[in-house]
This record gives C-alpha cells, structure tokens and sequence, in this order.
C-alpha cells in the first residue's frame, strides 16, 4: 500500500515541476519478459509483492488464483498466461498489481514494476494491426518514452469476465464432449 | 436555528413505521376490547407522533391525513363513537393509507390519490358524520374530494360533538375556540423556560388573541424581582387542532403552573369563514398555511370570481408543450418524447431513492455495553502480550500461551456478541400476521384464530427480512386452502373457529419456524392425479407419501379448484421453497387429511458464519458445512464399486452412495488415488446424498463466509470462499453443486 502511495506521491509532484498538458496521463509501467506494459495510473489500487495464491478449481490457466486482501477475496490473473508467454519462476521483483476493473478488485501478476510515466497524447498511437495472427483487443494504443516502447493496456478488456467466463466454457467444451 | 431534518429523516420513517405496526396491531386488538381505554390511549400517541413528527419534516399531506384519523380517534375516546367492526376497518385501511403517504414522502413521489382521496373523505364523513348524529351520515360521503366553493355552514346541534364546524365538500377542519389561562409558577425563569416561546408556539396552533394579562399579583416596585414571574394571561385560541396540541404546548410547565384550558361552548358562532379569513390573512408571526393555497381558490373565496368562472379560465389554461407546437417551435413527436423522457427519468429517480433507503438495525444498549466491555479486555490483553513481546525469554512461554489462550476467548466472545447485534427477534416479521388473517377471513369467509408463539426467538435481521414473504405466502395458503368453511369444519366434527398456529424455536444450529393449520390436510389423490396429468410421476411409481407432499413444490403446481385472488395458481409454493433454499434452510411438511398441515421451515442461524469441516485434498485445503456432513468413513477396498458407466459407487451399511473424487472434480492432485486409503466424507442436501473422497479431514471450525462472486464470479462446486487460519484463501464447497458434479460426471462418462 505504501508503495503505491508513494508513488502517486511523486508523480503528482512530478506533474506540477513539468506542468504536464491536459492532452497526457500518466501510466504505471511494468515488464513481462523483455516487453514493457502500461496501465492507467488511476486503475491502480496498490502494488504488493507476490505470495502465494489459492487456485481456484476449474477456471482458466490465466487465472492463477484467489488471495486475500484484507479480508476481500481477490481474483488474481497470471499476465503471462494470459499473453501466451512462457511461465517462468517468481523473483524477488515479481510484483501483484492490484487493479480495480469495473467495480470489481483483481489483481495481476507481472514480472517486475518498473516506473510511474506522463505520457504526452502526442507519444501514443494506435496499436498496429496484426491482423488475425495477434488478439490487439486488449492494447489500447503504443506509446513511445526515450528508447522503450510501451504497450498500453485497456485493462478493462485485459481482465474482462465476460471473456473469462468463455475462455472457461471453451476450456470445459473438449472435456465434455 | 437552521438544523438539517433531512438527515433525521429516515429515523422519521422508521419510527412511524413502528407507529403504524403499534397502530395497526392496537386496532385489531380494540375489536376484540372496544372501550379499552389503555388501548386506545396507545394507537391515539401512535397516530400523534406519526402527525407531529410528519408536520415536523414538512410532510404536510401525512400530517393532515394523521390528524383525521386522530379526530376519529378522540372521538371514540370520548364515547362518541364506538368501536365496530366498519369502524375498525376504516381505521385499518386508513393505517394502510398512512403508510402508502409516508412511502410516498420517502421516495418523493406524488401520493396515490386514487386511494388516499376517498379514504379521506370517508374519515372525514365519518368525523362529522357521528358529530351531525346519524340524521345525515352520508353527507360528505357523496361529496367529491375535490375542492369547491365553500357551501353554506351548516350549524349542529349544540349537544353531541357539536364542536364540529361542518361543511361537504372542502375538508375544513373543525374549528374551536378554548378560552387558556396561564399563570406559571413565578420561577419559570430560573428552570429556563421562556413564556413568550409558548405563546408563540400557540400561536403556530390557529389565531391567538390575548383577553388580558393579569397583573393582582404583581409586587410593589421595590419589591419586585425581575427573576420571577408575577403575570397571568389569559388568551383565546381558535384552532382546528386537538385539544392535546395545545396541552403539548405546556408540556414543560404543566406541573408547575396552574393552567385551565377550556372548550368555549359558546363559539359555535364562530364559523369557518372566519377561521378561514384568519388563517388566510396570517399575521406575521403566524405563519400558517394560507401562502400555500392556489391563486383561484383565494379569489373564489373572497368573492372575485365564482368557482365556475375559475373553472373555464383554468380550461383554457395551455401547457407548455401545447404553447411550444402552436407557436412551432417543436414538433408533438418531440413533445411526446421528451414527455416520456421525462417520466422515465422521473422513475428511474423514484426507483433509486426506493432502493437507497439505508437499512438500519436497532439495538438493545444493553448488548452495545457487553461489546464495549469485551473490547475494553481485548485491549487489555493485547497489551499485555505486547509487553510480554518485548522483553520475551523462553521461560515466559507459559505465560504466552496462558494469554494466548485468553485472547482466543476473547475473540471468540466478541465474534458471537457482533452477530448478536444482528439478531432481532422474530417477532418483527410475525407482527403483520394478525392483520393478513383477520383481512383474509374477511374475505373467504372462514373463521380464522391466529396462535403466535417464539416470538422472541432471534435470528439474524437478514434472514428475518427474508423470510417474510414467504411466511406470508405459507399463512394465507393455509387460510385459503387449508382450512375449511365454517359449515364443513361442523360436519366434520371440528369447532367453527379453525386455527392457524405460527411457531418458532431453536433446534441445534437452526431456527426452525412452523406455520400449522388444523385445516382438511393435503390430500394425496388430488395431488398425485395432477402429478400425473403434469407427467411428473406415472401412476405405475409407488410413491410415499414424503415423496409426494413435495410436489406442491413443483412450479405451476396447484390442485385448488377454484382461482381466488390469495392463491390456488401455482405459483407461490415454488417460490417459498426457492426463498428458503437461497438462505440456506429446507421446507418439509407434514400433514394428516382431516387433521391439517404443518410446514416446518428450518433456516440457519446467520449467514455470514457457518460452522465448517475443513478436509485435505493434495495441497488444497476445502471446508464442506458441517450442517451438511452426514458421516466420514474409511471405505474397506471391497465397499468401493465400479458401476460400469455410472461411475464408483461406495456401500456404507448396504445403501450406495456415488463417489466423487474431489481431486478429479477440481484438477488437482491428491496423496491417495485408491478410495481404501482415503476418507469419503457422506454429505447430504435435500435428500440426496453423495460421497466425497478427500485425503484427510483436518478439523472442525467455525469460518466467515466471502463472497466469491463480489471480485469473480460464480464458480460450480463452490459456495464461497474464507479466510484460513494461516491468512490463505479457502474454499467452501457447495454440497449442491457437487452433487450435480457427479452427475454430469456420470453422464460424461456415459
């Protein structure tokens, strides 16, 4: 929780040394494997390091579990799974970013945080089409800061039920046939 | 002096729905005891709160509507009327409009005349109808509510309840003239009491006017204290409201003054023309309630214009929808729409103040206190661990495990006092039952005796809430099928006067609640003929009578012959077992043909917190409730079968049971794959049961139940989540659920 203070914190005192214009946000960037994520700032209830979840029986591979956050049962989603990337090993720096996605708490598992960015508008563009080949639904633009190229999520549709719920019915379909 | 009521408010309409149930329940007692004075004494204070406090939130259509009922009220406490059965009625459904006002005032939505318009008049006939003796009765029955030109007063007769000022149509209220005099006690000051707030507080009561102030007893000027009072007054009031109101007003110095308040008799010249001239003409302070009245009615009152002319010149009044087409500025399709628009809006605004009211729980002060006392030694003995904490060496440990001990106890004790809070008696949900009865006698022509007993069994006001619909539908489909008319009980055998008898008590962890008639009991050929007409069994099944009686459980499942606007069309009995079922609670019935029916409804205490078994599978810790928990056995490797297609099936004392392997169910892995070397635990719902293969049963405890569904959703073979011990999440397993598992697990394999 702290952390997550701290960080509004700073970016807020950021804002005001740079006068940021109404045109950028700001976004909590993270990475997975070589890549770098953003999320909306404002969706990002607090940061906590990663413990160990109770999976839920039956769901999806990217659902990674339940925890407990202070008495609230939180769904935690696996970004990993989710993207197709491959599994790799908790670290130290393995993070839960805990999100607040249409009323709901989730939380989602990431390799590591890395910054707090402003993102001027005039730094993002509109995700590239891929085609079929690469699900974009869920990117909600690219954005560009220095060298690094950052993916911005639409969390909402990253960690959508409605999706979840068929993901599981697909899952649950071979077994049943 | 400005105080924001709208934060009061809501304690306003809990407290004068209490009224109204005080009211309500008072009424249907007075029919048993007309004359009580007590008792009356008891629903007139309930009628003059509601009013009171109504007129105190500006609710000025429930005040006015109150103090009708109040008129009647006083007069029956004054012998002028007598409490009879149409009497009784009207006084109940003016309860009933009471409270459809004060539901209207709670979601600020406009009063439903429809019903409250001629229930007012009705009182009001009623109110000058036993002042005017029976000569007249009817007068202003015949009379539209609606507001007209005032007719001639008509004078009554001076004895009776002559003090009624009279007139059809307009519901004046009826005017009279006290003569008060007041000397108060000379210390009035000291004890902080100001004459002149009184006075003004009569005056807020109708026209007051000073006949004198009485200054014998003032002392000679060197004499005189400026702390003391030495004058006497004496006013007149003239006032529609009760003779109560004005002794209200003196509340505070009643005891220690000397008051005389007086009914002038002579006042009957007095009409109400004048009081309408006075109250229309307000004096400043005054206030009163005349800058509310409509342009038109103060011109046909003063005579400028007649009613008619009024009429016509409000004809040709336009709305403003009408004016923006003629003078085409928008099209009627616009009009329209934006009419409609309105009027969603205006509902959808209606509908969410309806849904926002805050629930609230009352509490006895007396369970806040053992609260605060247990906190008080909870803090104690954190503090003293804390202490132990720091400066902790091995040789204390006794002593941490002697406090550890005593915050467990302390934990403990606080956890069952805060569900206590919760804990209302059921009393609150049986109270409407009196009156559903005696208005469902009424109309189906059976005589009813209604037996309430437990009504002070607690149970958590959530599953209170709940159960009263349900609990209504059970008591009128006794009313209506169970029991029987008059003349059958008597060729029956049985007294005219069927009983209805609503019980509750605890049974172990449950509450069970019973609604039970002495009525003609279900009968088995009628229910199994339409069971069988529906092709829910065929006549070739030999059913027991247990698996019978369910059936009335089956949506759109009605045996009565006749459609009465209570019940007999199947739908009702389904949604009382799904109501129960949602709370975690069964129904089961018993009944004798001839003798009656008894439905016994079992719920659990609370919801939030059931007791648990918390079982072992591989690495996953589940709690199953205990309440469904039949057995746990160690099968012997023969006991365990295979059904080919179907399935393992374990024998436990020659009755087969299916197995399901939790493990398999939920994906994970467990220790043991050879039911020999595990636990199945029996677990039971609805009748059914089913075996369920864990590892290990880890023990017994008691675990809050959190939501799943509030961050998630809803996922099969769970019921919700927990908190273990340790801080991990655990999972309570859905009995249910499961069972239905193993059957599609059956089918899959099939």
């Amino acid at each position: 929780m702290a952390t997550a203070l701290d960080m509004t914190a700073t970016a807020s005192a950021s804002d005001q040394r740079i006068g940021l214009a109404s045109d950028g946000s700001q976004y909590l960037t993270f990475i997975l494997g070589e890549e770098h994520y953003g999320v909306d700032i404002l969706r990002v209830q607090e940061i906590k390091g990663y413990t160990a979840v109770t999976r839920i029986p039956n769901t999806p591979d990217f659902i990674k579990g339940v925890l407990n956050l202070r008495g609230a049962i939180v769904p935690i989603v696996d970004l990993r799974a989710k993207f197709g990337m491959a599994k790799v090993d908790t670290t130290m720096f393995t993070v839960i970013v805990v999100v607040v996605v249409r009323d709901r708490v989730m939380g989602i598992v990431v390799d590591a945080v890395s910054d707090v960015l402003d993102i001027a508008a005039k730094e993002i563009q509109p995700a590239p089409n891929f085609g079929t080949r690469v699900d974009t639904s869920f990117i909600q633009s690219i954005a560009k800061s220095g060298d690094k190229l950052i993916t911005l999520l639409d969390i909402d549709r990253v960690l959508s039920m409605d999706e979840i719920a068929q993901t599981e019915a697909a899952a649950s379909q071979p077994a049943a046939a | 002096m400005s105080i924001d009521l709208s934060k009061f408010q809501g304690a306003f309409f809990e407290e004068s729905a209490e009224h109204i149930a005080t009211m309500e329940e008072g009424l249907l007692r007075l029919e048993q005891q007309p004359g009580d004075l007590d008792l009356l004494n008891r629903i007139f204070r309930a009628a003059h709160s509601i009013k009171g406090n109504a007129g105190m939130f500006g609710f000025a259509a429930v005040g006015e509507f109150t103090h009708k009922m109040e008129n009647i009220l006083d007069a029956l406490r004054n012998g002028q009327m007598e409490a009879d059965k149409p009497l009784i009625d009207l006084l109940l459904e003016a309860t009933d409009g009471v409270k459809g006002l004060l539901e209207a005032a709670r979601t600020d939505a406009a009063p439903d005349e429809a019903t409250v318009g001629p229930l007012r008049a009705r009182l009001q006939a009623r109110c000058s109808g036993s002042a005017a003796a029976a000569s007249a009765p009817s007068v202003a029955c015949d009379a539209s509510p609606a507001r007209e030109a005032p007719h001639v007063t008509r004078e009554t007769s001076p004895e009776g309840a002559a003090l009624c000022v009279m007139r059809d149509a307009a519901d004046e209220p009826c005017v009279t003239r006290y003569t008060i005099h007041w000397a108060p006690d000379p210390a009035v000051f000291q004890r902080g009491i100001d004459p002149s707030r009184i006075v003004r507080e009569l005056r807020r009561l109708g026209a007051l006017t000073a006949k004198g102030v009485d200054l014998d007893h003032m002392p000679s000027l060197e004499e005189l204290d400026a702390n003391r009072c030495a004058r006497s007054w004496t006013f007149t009031l003239e006032t529609d409201h009760p003779r109560e109101e004005i002794e209200d007003v003196f509340e505070f110095v009643r005891d220690t003054s000397d008051l005389t308040i007086t009914e002038d008799r002579d006042a009957l010249s007095v009409t109400s023309e004048h009081f309408r001239r006075a109250s229309k003409n307000p004096s400043p302070v005054m206030g009163g309630d005349g800058a509310q009245k409509p342009l038109g009615q103060i011109l046909v009152e003063e005579g400028v214009v007649s009613s008619d002319a009024l009429a016509q010149a409000l004809s040709q009044q336009k709305r403003l929808g009408e004016i923006l087409v003629e003078q085409q500025v928008a099209t009627p399709q616009q009009i329209t729409q934006a009419l409609e628009k309105q009027q969603k809006l205006g509902q959808a605004a209606q509908a969410q103040k309806a849904a926002a009211a805050a629930t609230t729980i009352r509490v006895d002060t007396d369970k806040i206190d053992k609260l605060i006392n247990l906190v008080g030694e909870l803090v104690i003995t954190q503090s003293m661990l804390s202490d132990l904490g720091t400066r902790f060496s091995a040789d204390k440990l006794p002593v941490l495990q002697e406090r550890l001990a005593e915050l467990e106890r302390n934990t403990r004790e606080i956890q069952e006092r805060v569900m206590a809070v919760r804990m209302m008696p059921i009393g609150t949900a049986f109270n409407r039952f009196p009156r559903l009865v005696r208005d469902l006698s009424a109309k189906n022509g059976k005589q009813i005796h209604l037996v309430l007993s437990g009504e002070d069994t607690e149970l958590d006001k959530t599953v209170i809430e709940s159960i009263g619909d349900p609990l209504t539908h059970l008591v009128r489909n006794s009313a209506d099928h169970g029991l029987e008319l008059p003349d059958e009980r008597v060729a029956a055998g049985k007294p005219e006067l069927g009983t209805i008898t609503l019980n509750a008590f605890h049974e172990g962890g449950n509450i069970c609640i019973t609604v039970a008639d002495d009525g003609r009991g279900l009968n088995r050929e009628k229910i199994l003929a339409k069971a069988i007409a529906q092709g829910l069994v065929t006549e070739a099944d030999k059913l027991p009578d247990e698996q019978i009686w369910p059936l009335i459980f089956r949506p759109g499942f009605s045996t009565a012959e006749k459609v009465t606007d209570v019940s007999g069309r199947g739908v009702g009995m389904d949604v009382v077992k799904r109501n129960i079922e949602e709370l975690g609670g069964t129904v089961s019935i018993k009944t004798e043909a001839g003798k009656g029916t008894t439905f016994t409804l079992k719920l659990p205490l609370t919801l939030a917190i059931i007791d648990g078994l918390t079982v072992r599978v591989g690495l996953e810790t589940y709690i199953v409730p205990l309440l469904s928990v039949v057995e746990s056995i160690q099968p012997q490797e023969t006991s365990v079968k295979t059904v080919v297609g179907k399935g393992e099936v374990v024998n436990v004392r020659g009755t087969y049971h299916t197995v399901v392997r939790l493990a398999e169910a939920f994906g994970v892995k467990a220790d043991a794959t050879d039911p020999a070397q595990a636990i199945l635990v029996i677990l039971e719902t609805e009748g059914e049961r089913v075996a369920v293969m864990v590892d290990e049963l880890l023990g017994q405890q008691q675990v809050v139940i959190k939501s799943l569904e509030k961050n998630f959703q809803k996922v099969e073979g769970l019921a919700g989540a927990t908190i273990l011990g340790d801080g991990a999440v655990g999972f309570i397993l859905d009995v249910r659920g499961l069972i239905e598992l193993a059957r599609n697990g059956a089918a899959m394999a099939a």
